[in-house]
């Protein structure tokens, strides 16, 4: 958002990218980071593990809800993105889209405010 | 054989993460590796290869745990508020299990009871009711405590605390039920001060009791998780 501070330029990435593809669908944890990877052409890659922390926060704080579920004698949990969910979706792609333009701004040299 | 995310989990509960949520990251761990597993298969390596791959696509131990210790959400109430759990809980929940059983002996006389004596034999269970309660209730409260601090892998001085606190409250804290007699018809269930209706020796007694069952399910709960 405007004004507000960024310390870390990634914060909040690995949740919007989640609540993203969550969106469209219900899907189980390796559904969704094969879905990122594919859809980010590689570029966002860590370690697949690390997204369980991801949707057990987004979770706890009633953005997403799951269930197990079986499908071809599998045994997942599936997650789904809540009302609340969509609404933090929002705030999260809207605070994402004004930093990625500052950022735009910055590296090709326009400036924003009048000199002094 | 050790379970695949052994070595994780034993971090993740010693950095404070609540129980339930370090296994339900270990079972959703488990079958995102048999996933990758089975498409490392598909790509044709052998059951080894397959295994090694998915296990390094996976993450190693230090990203798998650096993601969870990072959701401060995730830590045990054990882990963030120590002295709450195991200093001032313990005789709060000693005095609730007390008064849990008091309710459920008052509870279970009540249909007997109709302002009249009761029965001998009924009064004599009763009483040795309270007394199994007035012994067990110490060494049960500090035993929960001490599963509590071994199921989350915190500092041994933990349970040692509770176990202590628990053992002092219980040495001089009685649970009583008056029966209706004669002379008084009256049936009250209350917990209080053993101070008053006790000697020095039968507090100690007590507070010996107590700590000697609790550091003694310490010791067996300590051997079967370093021989499991």
């Amino acid at each position: 958002m405007p004004g507000q501070p960024n310390p870390n330029f990634m914060a909040g990435v690995p949740e919007l990218v989640v609540l993203r593809l969550l969106k469209d669908r219900e899907m189980y944890g390796y559904e969704i980071v094969q879905a990122i990877r594919e859809q980010s052409g590689q570029v966002l890659n860590a370690g697949e593990g690390v997204i369980y922390p991801v949707l057990h926060a987004l979770e706890k704080d009633g953005a997403l809800k799951s269930r197990r579920k079986t499908v071809s004698r599998r045994s997942r949990v599936y997650y789904r993105v809540t009302p609340k969910g969509l609404q933090r979706f929002e705030r999260l792609a809207n605070s994402w889209g004004t930093l990625v333009a500052a950022i735009q701004s910055v590296l090709k040299g326009e400036p924003h405010a009048a000199p002094v | 054989m050790p379970r695949p995310f052994e070595a994780l989990c034993e971090r993740l509960l010693r950095a404070g993460i609540a129980p339930r949520h370090v296994r339900r990251y270990e079972r959703e761990l488990g079958e995102h590796l048999d996933d990758l597993t089975a498409m490392q298969k598909c790509r044709g390596y052998d059951d080894e290869d397959a295994a090694i791959r998915a296990r390094a696509l996976l993450g190693t131990d230090d990203e798998l745990a650096d993601a969870m210790t990072a959701c401060k959400q995730f830590r045990s109430l054990a882990a963030r508020l120590p002295w709450l759990v195991f200093a001032l809980a313990p005789p709060v929940l000693a005095a609730a299990l007390l008064l849990s059983c008091g309710l459920t002996v008052a509870g279970a006389l009540y249909p007997f009871f109709h302002g009249r004596p009761l029965p001998s034999n009924l009064i004599a269970a009763v009483d040795v009711l309270c007394r199994i309660f007035n012994i067990l209730a110490g060494p049960l409260t500090a035993v929960f405590f001490v599963i509590l601090a071994v199921r989350q892998h915190l500092p041994w001085r933990w349970p040692v605390i509770a176990v202590g606190v628990v053992a002092l409250f219980s040495a001089f804290t009685v649970f009583i039920v008056h029966l209706p007699s004669a002379l008084d018809t009256h049936l009250e269930v209350g917990v209080g001060l053993a101070a008053y209706d006790t000697t020095l020796w039968q507090n100690a007694a007590r507070f010996c009791l107590t700590a000697v069952i609790a550091l003694v399910a310490t010791h067996i709960l300590r051997i079967r998780r370093t021989t499991v």
